[in-house]
């Protein structure tokens, strides 16, 4: 069984239905990205997996609880960062921090302190002087310091810079390290790419795609940039490619990764002089989803 | 106990970010205890003096507003009287607003997500603003009591009433914890919970009036039921306390079962509207419901308040001796049209007070930044203060000649004379020019500063004590003269009234005209 296991969830909010059978499962000690466009029930999602709305229909299960029966339970073990963190403008950081910690029945002092110095948060301050990414410090401060098995974050870089990017990156490491689980939703694609092992892309409320990073590569195509010495023949007889632009003795198109090795034996046989061959991105991956053409064929 | 997991923590938590508010409630519980014993001392000084309050006392307007005078003999007792009720609204609309603060104003804010995501029950909220409010009305109860020890009054009976009002002060605070659970938003919280505040001091009304039991449903009604100084009868003090723990208890199993920032309706797809693209067409979408909500609401408060008056023949008729002072003061009408003007006033002081939260919401406008959205996308700075004024003005204006045309239209059922409705309809007309300057003054403070929302609900509270208590606090007359409902005509309007209207408008639009002109030149505040 796994941290979080979510098979058929859906949701509706009056008469807007956020999650329409949405499937996702998380296991332990990985550090899952979480991706859709505004809208696709991201953070409703969460906040099923939080207990905070009930859900309507499928299952879900957070570390073997059920997130709305057993929330203040579930709550010991994980943390929660939101995109938006609004605060108690008269208090300062370090009250907030002590509060927070508070309620959890205290967190270790000293990875505290750590962690306000790697995010270089001036805690003496009162929040209301707060600007927003250092109100999205103190939440980030207070749920790394909290030795959670389980994080959800919720567009947790929102506001940061990109130093504080990176440092949140490292910490994310880190908790995986000690064996948490990690379950990252971003828009920041290049984050997911680098932090991720395997990724949920989401669509209207319904998952469209699962898997590792690598895995959904091979379910895109490839961009294949080459020139030859000698005429090119027999493109024709390669399946899957498209975006075909070529003359006598260029080449430029993508071409789905199971085929690659045939156009290859093509190229080959007129004589590579250049080659370029681009592993397809996470956000081409992303896009094509979006863009309507694949993601309404795999759903 | 997972429901409540916490409560203690987030209690204790909630007390530090509103220590400053609680403190204010209290100390100004106190002073005004102690500053209005005095005057009874001063103005009341001998035993003979204060029997003659006795008459007074039974009047029906003050019977209706102030319930009935148990103790003339001692300070206390006068004190009790005179502030017994007033103190119980006062506190209940602090522990009202308190209360919708810390639960549903946290939701709305999105700081609820970041609590709830802790291993705190979902009942823990509502328990640690309960216990939050606890403390404001134990406090403030507690002031009442040292307050009353200073001037040397007997400490059961003190603390009988300090009690008292604090305990059914919390039972609002109860309440408002239910209401909370079920609206969406905590403005529509607070005015629903305000609105049970104005409902119970009415029913008191009528219970003193019509019939005793009628006083034990209304919580204001509970603490005259304690007889502070009038030999006090504690055990009462279960029924604030207890039916306040069982609305608690009611509004936690609400929340128990209920999703984050949800409300008891569902959100549905809104409809969308035109909306005029300007500053005022913003200000006007955003506030039209709220305005014409008030309006109604008010309107069938000022009937049943109006309607008050048709129980004074009755209550008159009910004393040979009370009739006979009251024919020499020219009849039962003159009661009337006192309590008319006094309704008015407090309706006018209420509505003035809904305008200067929708002028203040320029002021949140500002600190989150949109009006920095709306200045970007082409409105002028002059455009967005004038917008958001005009909506609070037509919301003072409509609210206040709701409220009057309710009192007539409440005087017209008991009394089936259309002079009844008429001096309702001219009451509320005479109110509306204070109504305006309140409006104006809240324009100059977000026109002035940042920092507005003090200045302006200073001035309201000020409004309120000066309308309420200045007379008979035999205040300087400058000093209660700065309220704009001092100047307000009493019925039956004669000679000068218009005089009035005028001079006040005049003033009103010199001071909003100087806070557009200073809201132009200051720095604007941003998220």
């Amino acid at each position: 069984m796994g941290v979080i296991d979510v098979a058929g969830l859906r949701k509706r909010f009056g008469s807007i239905s956020a999650l329409n059978g949405l499937d996702l499962s998380v296991g332990a000690g990985e550090v899952h990205g979480f991706l859709g466009p505004n809208g696709a029930g991201k953070t409703t999602t969460i906040r099923v997996l939080l207990g905070m709305v009930q859900r309507d229909g499928g299952t879900a299960t957070v570390l073997g609880l059920d997130p709305w029966r057993d929330a203040t339970e579930l709550h010991r073990r994980l943390a929660f960062v939101p995109g938006e963190v609004d605060l108690w403008g008269q208090l300062t950081g370090e009250e907030t921090l002590q509060f927070l910690a508070g309620l959890r029945g205290g967190v270790d002092a000293a990875s505290q302190a750590r962690l306000v110095e790697r995010f270089e948060l001036d805690t003496s301050r009162r929040v209301a002087t707060y600007s927003k990414g250092n109100r999205q410090k103190v939440a980030l401060v207070a749920a790394l310091a909290s030795g959670a098995e389980l994080f959800l974050f919720d567009e947790p870089t929102d506001g940061l810079d990109p130093l504080m990017v990176e440092v949140f990156r490292e910490e994310t490491v880190r908790v995986r390290e000690r064996g948490a689980t990690v379950l990252l939703s971003s828009h920041v694609l290049s984050e997911v790419e680098e932090a991720c092992d395997r990724v949920t892309i989401l669509r209207e409320g319904r998952t469209v795609e699962a898997g590792t990073i690598d895995s959904l590569r091979h379910l895109a195509r490839i961009s294949v940039h080459a020139e030859t010495l000698r005429p090119i023949e027999g493109l024709e007889a390669v399946r899957g490619l498209s975006d075909t632009v070529s003359s006598v003795t260029s080449l430029r198109c993508k071409v789905e990764a199971s085929h690659l090795d045939s156009l290859l034996g093509v190229l080959h046989a007129a004589g590579v002089r250049t080659l370029e061959c681009h592993p397809p991105s996470l956000e081409s991956i992303f896009l094509a989803h979006y863009s309507g053409d694949q993601g309404a064929t795999s759903t | 106990m997972t429901a409540i997991a916490g409560a203690g923590r987030l209690a204790a938590f909630s007390l530090r970010v509103d220590r400053r508010r609680i403190t204010a409630w209290a100390v100004a519980s106190g002073i005004v205890v102690v500053v209005v014993g005095i005057a009874f001392n001063r103005l009341y000084p001998t035993s003979g003096s204060r029997e003659s309050l006795v008459a007074l006392a039974d009047s029906p307007v003050l019977r209706a507003i102030l319930g009935p005078l148990l103790a003339p003999a001692t300070t206390g007792g006068l004190v009790a009287w005179r502030m017994g009720s007033i103190l119980t609204v006062i506190l209940a609309l602090a522990t009202t607003f308190l209360v919708v603060a810390r639960t549903r104003g946290e939701e709305q804010r999105g700081r609820g997500a970041l609590l709830a995501s802790l291993p705190v029950g979902r009942g823990s909220p509502v328990v640690a603003a309960l216990l939050d409010a606890a403390v404001l009305d134990a406090a403030a109860g507690l002031s009442i009591v040292a307050a009353l020890l200073c001037l040397a009054q007997s400490p059961t009976d003190s603390l009988a009433l300090g009690l008292g009002v604090g305990a059914s002060a919390w039972s609002f605070g109860a309440a408002a914890a239910l209401v909370a659970q079920l609206t969406a938003t905590s403005r529509a919280a607070n005015g629903i919970a305000a609105g049970i505040v104005g409902a119970s001091f009415l029913v008191r009304a009528l219970g003193e009036l019509y019939a005793s039991w009628v006083t034990w449903l209304s919580p204001i009604g509970w603490v005259g039921t304690l007889r502070a100084f009038a030999d006090p009868r504690y055990w009462l003090l279960v029924v604030p306390l207890g039916i306040g723990a069982a609305v608690g208890a009611c509004a936690v199993c609400v929340a128990l079962g209920r999703e984050q920032g949800r409300g008891l309706r569902a959100e549905r797809a809104a409809p969308s509207t035109p909306l005029s693209p300007s500053a005022l067409g913003l200000a006007w979408r955003l506030e039209h419901v709220a305005i014409a909500v008030t309006a109604v609401a008010g309107l069938a408060y000022a009937v049943l308040a109006g309607s008050i008056v048709g129980l004074f023949d009755r209550f008159v008729k009910s004393s040979p001796v009370l009739e006979r002072a009251i024919v020499h003061l020219g009849g039962t009408h003159v009661l009337k049209d006192a309590f008319t003007t006094t309704m008015a006033i407090y309706g006018g002081i209420a509505m003035g007070a809904f305008a200067v939260s929708l002028v203040l919401r320029l002021h949140s406008e500002e600190s989150h930044g949109r009006v920095t959205v709306l200045c970007a996308a082409g409105a002028t700075r002059s455009s967005v203060i004038e917008g958001f004024s005009a909506t609070a003005l037509c919301a003072g204006v409509v609210g206040t000649l709701a409220w009057g045309l309710g009192l007539g239209i409440g005087r017209l059922l008991v009394d089936h004379s259309t002079l009844g409705l008429a001096r309702g309809v001219e009451a509320g007309i005479v109110c509306v020019p204070a109504v305006v300057a309140l409006v104006a003054v809240a324009v100059a403070a977000v026109g002035a500063t940042r920092r507005a929302g003090a200045i302006a609900w200073g001035v309201v509270v000020w409004c309120a004590v000066a309308s309420v208590l200045g007379p008979f606090l035999g205040l300087p007359s400058w000093v209660s003269d700065l309220s704009p409902f001092t100047h307000v005509a009493p019925l039956p309007l004669s000679g000068s009234w218009w005089v009035r209207c005028t001079v006040l408008l005049g003033v009103a639009a010199i001071v909003g005209a100087l806070g557009r002109s200073a809201y132009l030149r200051r720095e604007l505040g941003g998220a």
